[in-house]
């Protein structure tokens, strides 16, 4: 509780002094502190903006999926299709590793296997459609194409065998909040 | 973006339709891990910016343009794990860069480890998974990140 705390007095505080830095910076005409306030608006929009709806999403898969669907198709007895299920979700969604990491642990607290939600958690940083329309149009197809074809079978592996290794360790269960 | 808030809205009048005490729980929920999160959130938004700011993409291009291949990939590499960009910046800049005649493995391992790896989302991350898995990602994150960069440089 404690911890908790402290890091919500450092944030206020921290938010504070970069507001008034940034006040400052556009008062008497900063360059880095105007660049600086364009990063943080774009940020503070993006996290004001999206998160909000995630977080509303992510409560109602908490109330209205049952924990045997997500056991049944992603829990420690699905096969390779529980996989391919990580992938299509996580190509499909939307925002960054801040969208991501709640939707991850939402699916794991419900049931689904860590090597799954390790797949989902890293093809959602490699494919994410909208972003990988725009990597095409900027990279080339070939580069995309290559991406993909290497990178995704290594998450897959890499992820069963994290799995394998992490839970060997007893006190890892009580390490996820 | 506008499909997300869609999305929320359809999904938030069925279950209020079939049932409000589901709904009204979800909602405080949602709010609670909201409030949860959001101090984090806070610090990092502020980091983050100040990164941006003392790295702008312009020094990113000019470290990853004028080494040779190897030191490019480990130096883009570096950079892409330190820097947390938004897309609308990435790809501009990657395309610009490719132009300017920089080779496309260093693309790929500043690209691919700005996604998969983040030294400054590494916090949250241990809020959510714990110590132990959050590291151990970020570490196959990286390994990945310059295996696909490696064997692009092969291919391309």
């Amino acid at each position: 509780m404690n911890k908790m705390t402290n890091t919500f007095w450092v944030s206020i505080v921290l938010t504070l002094l970069s507001f008034m830095f940034i006040g400052y910076s556009i008062h008497f005409g900063f360059e880095h502190g105007i660049a600086m306030g364009n990063y943080y608006w774009a940020y503070m929009k993006f996290v004001l903006s999206v998160m909000p709806c995630v977080f509303l999403l992510i409560a109602l898969f908490n109330q209205w999926i049952e924990r045997e669907l997500i056991i049944k198709y992603m829990g420690k007895a699905s096969g390779k299709r529980a996989y391919v299920l990580a992938i299509i979700l996580a190509s499909s969604t939307v925002g960054g590793i801040f969208v991501v990491l709640p939707v991850a642990h939402a699916l794991y607290k419900k049931g689904a296997k860590l090597s799954v939600v390790l797949t989902y958690l890293n093809c959602a940083c490699v494919c994410r459609v909208p972003m990988t329309l725009w990597e095409i149009s900027m990279l080339g197809l070939k580069f995309t194409s290559i991406r993909y074809l290497v990178s995704i079978p290594l998450i897959i592996i890499s992820s069963v065998f994290i799995e394998k290794v992490v839970l060997s360790d007893q006190h890892f269960e009580r390490s996820i909040s | 973006m506008f499909i997300l808030y869609l999305l929320c809205m359809i999904m938030f009048i069925i279950s209020f339709v079939i049932d409000q005490d589901k709904t009204k729980k979800a909602c405080i929920n949602a709010l609670n891990m909201f409030l949860k999160v959001l101090p984090s959130f806070l610090f990092l938004i502020c980091i983050m910016s100040i990164i941006m700011c003392l790295i702008p993409p312009s020094i990113i291009a000019e470290l990853m343009g004028s080494q040779n291949e190897k030191i490019g990939m480990v130096l883009g590499s570096i950079l892409g794990s330190m820097v947390v960009m938004p897309g609308f910046i990435v790809f501009p800049l990657a395309g610009i860069l490719l132009k300017e005649g920089v080779s496309l493995s260093i693309l790929a391992s500043f690209t691919t480890t700005l996604m998969m790896v983040g030294i400054l989302t590494l916090p949250i991350e241990i809020k959510y998974f714990g110590k132990k898995l959050a590291i151990v990602r970020n570490v196959n994150g990286y390994v990945i990140a310059m295996i696909v960069s490696v064997i692009i440089g092969l291919w391309s």
